[in-house]
């Protein structure tokens, strides 16, 4: 079951950081005006590694560097956890470049919990299984390439 | 394996071995020579190499088991002292190697924790690993997969934070019931006082999970507990005040606090202090240690803060230092603060604790036992109190008298009577000036050793000192307990373990109500 909020909170590891990431960034789940949303290409996004069966995977999609680092996103998802895998996608896309964050919101409270020093206290993760070096994976290590359209692209993520 | 043991190859080992075991930033004594290391094998087979040949280097083997235990250890001298009953809780890296790896830097060894059950039957061993997230992940996996304080691993996982290479292999608290593993930059670990198994990260409260906790929390005289963590890439610390029952009593902030490396604190009655180390990490590495350089221009900086209002903030200039462990601190009733520190440099963090990780012999700038003194008005002075190769470490004091002007401190150190070695257990009478000790002989690596007041004591030294040492000749870890009043008799009460344990840093005790 797939349902879009309006903003997604995303925080941490998403913002860019050494050791920890202090800053919230709000991820704007409505198409902005350079949201595409007209092609035919979809991303099947396959979760594995989930740990708690509750709550929802809260993802962002971006289609740009700029958009990666500023957290200014082109489509969120939230997906709710019934099992220790999750699935969902986004659809309606034109070729392009993308890249994917997402986390586990295990307590439900639509936010990706962080500590007192920003550190992510949820699971999270990035497309291709990027990791970053105690922050978020940079964009060059996270996007993938959606070449045909009317073909589904396949990311199969394991959560951290 | 047979060991070549004279006097004349102790007196050598020991200069290494014995005095960097002994002490973190120790001195390798009069007797070391500088080798030359041979880059070309790896930490593994430098290691496996040098320990065919050098006894000392069985402070530094992979421990051989995840769970040890001893029923009964065997009274080598003496017998327990009527009083003395209770728990004697150590910590310290302990696992090594993993397929064919060795880890690059001492500090990264997975943590064992040590149980020794003592009253007047005898006493018994526990030794487990603790199960953090990282050693379960690598036992899984058979190899390491975090590059965590000073090591590099090649293929690393994913790391989300500091828990992920968090080794818990520093120190032990027990409070409120149960106890934890300390490591310095991440969660404690949750342990079970008696079996010592594992039962996961602590929380102290919200927002605080995987936060840092150090090893070195201050327990002050009504049993509150004073701690910190720090998050040098933000220069920021969070300091933790905890009522003695194990609750959380509430955080606090400070900010624009420099990026040197925080190892241990001090407290006094009215205050706490943060000495910011000249080892600050400023540059990019593929390893924690690996961020900090040695900056000697930008001196040291000491943050005063009330306990009573944390926001209340004065600061002090020190000169350029190092050091891991601090003594006593104390405030005199005009104001002025003092303090006592094994000071140094980063020579032995960056280079001992590496070196003794090859089996390779290595001379790190003497530390020496100092007071520093912050006046009212704002300046400071550093006193030198011991003679410079002195290489005293691991600071311990009656904890009845924290916070206050204690006249005694007890260090690990090299000999009090100008013989070589770093095999002594030390007593520094503060208004007499005198050192006396113990010098445990050349074969022997002297670990920390805890006062313990004798319950009812009125004098500051009447009490024990109980540490373990490592025994290079016999091969065997060995607990001892002496008469602090008489610490110059040496062990009223010797005990050994069947096996050696690899050489820890800091324990706690939990004496029997």
């Amino acid at each position: 079951m797939n349902k879009t909020l309006n903003t997604i909170a995303l925080a941490a590891i998403f913002a860019t950081g050494t050791a920890s990431c202090a800053h919230a960034a709000d991820v704007p789940a409505t198409p902005t005006s350079a949201t595409p949303t007209n092609g035919t290409a979809e991303i099947t996004v396959d979760i594995r590694g989930v740990k708690n069966a509750k709550g929802a995977i809260m993802a962002a999609l971006f289609d740009s560097e700029t958009g990666y680092k500023t957290n200014k996103g082109v489509r969120a998802s939230t997906t709710n956890v019934t099992a220790d895998t999750v699935s969902f996608s986004f659809e309606h896309l034109p070729e392009g470049e993308y890249a994917i964050k997402l986390f586990h919101d295990v307590n439900g409270d639509g936010e990706m919990n962080t500590n007192l020093f920003g550190m992510p206290t949820e699971p999270y993760a990035f497309s291709n299984n990027a990791t970053g070096n105690m922050g978020p994976a940079k964009w060059v290590k996270a996007k993938f390439t959606v070449t045909a359209t009317g073909t589904a692209t396949v990311q199969a993520i394991r959560l951290n | 394996m047979t060991l070549d043991f004279t006097r004349r190859s102790a007196l050598h080992i020991l200069g290494a071995g014995a005095s960097l075991g002994a002490g973190i930033g120790a001195s390798i004594g009069a007797f070391a020579k500088s080798s030359t290391a041979n880059t070309a094998l790896s930490d593994f087979e430098s290691f496996a190499q040098s320990s065919r040949k050098n006894p000392w280097t069985l402070g530094w083997r992979s421990v051989p088991a995840s769970d040890m235990s001893t029923a009964k250890l065997r009274v080598v001298s003496g017998k327990i002292p009527t009083g003395l009953s209770g728990t004697f809780y150590r910590n310290g890296p302990a696992l090594f190697e993993r397929d064919g790896l060795r880890l690059h830097h001492w500090f990264d060894g997975d943590g064992m924790v040590h149980a020794y059950h003592i009253n007047a039957d005898g006493v018994s061993h526990t030794g487990r690993m603790v199960r953090t997230d990282k050693y379960v992940r690598e036992e899984k996996a058979g190899r390491f997969l975090a590059s965590a304080f000073g090591t590099k691993i090649d293929n690393p996982a994913p790391v989300s934070g500091p828990d992920d290479f968090n080794a818990a292999n520093t120190s032990i608290l027990p409070i409120g019931g149960e106890l934890l593993a300390l490591w310095e930059g991440g969660s404690a670990y949750r342990l079970d006082d008696m079996t010592l198994e594992t039962l996961g990260a602590k929380t102290w409260g919200k927002g605080l999970k995987g936060m840092p906790f150090s090893a070195h929390p201050k327990v002050d005289t009504d049993g509150t507990v004073w701690n910190f963590g720090q998050d040098v890439f933000h220069n920021r610390l969070l300091v933790y005040k905890i009522h003695a029952n194990g609750e959380l009593a509430g955080v606090h902030l400070l900010k624009n606090v420099a990026p040197g490396m925080i190892h241990d604190f001090c407290i006094t009655k009215k205050h706490l202090i943060f000495v910011v180390p000249s080892f600050q990490a400023v540059q990019q590495s593929d390893t924690f240690l690996g961020k900090f350089k040695w900056l000697p221009q930008e001196g040291q900086r000491v943050i005063v803060v009330e306990k009573d209002n944390l926001d209340a903030r004065r600061e002090y200039e020190l000169p350029p230092g190092f050091q891991f462990h601090y003594g006593n601190a104390w405030e005199d009733n005009v104001g002025d603060i003092r303090f006592s520190v094994c000071a140094g440099d980063d020579s032995f963090i960056t280079k001992g604790a590496t070196a003794v990780m090859r089996g390779e012999k290595f001379e790190p700038t003497p530390t020496y036992l100092a007071h520093v003194v912050l006046y009212k008005n704002g300046k400071a002075r550093v006193e030198k109190v011991s003679k410079e190769r002195a290489a005293h470490e691991f600071p311990q004091f009656n904890s009845n008298v924290m916070g206050e002007n204690a006249r005694y401190l007890y260090t690990v150190g090299d000999s009090f009577e100008d013989a070589p070695g770093q095999s002594s257990i030390l007593k520094h009478d503060f208004v007499s000036g005198k050192i006396t000790g113990h010098n445990y002989g050349q074969a022997t690596v002297v670990e920390e050793h805890l006062f313990l007041a004798r319950p009812g004591s009125s004098r500051e030294d009447e009490g024990w000192l109980i540490g373990t040492t490592l025994n290079l000749e016999t091969q065997r870890t060995q607990l001892n307990i002496i008469d602090a009043a008489h610490i110059e008799d040496g062990p009223v009460c010797i005990l050994e373990l069947p096996y050696a344990l690899p050489l820890g840093f800091h324990g706690a005790w939990k004496g029997t109500a």
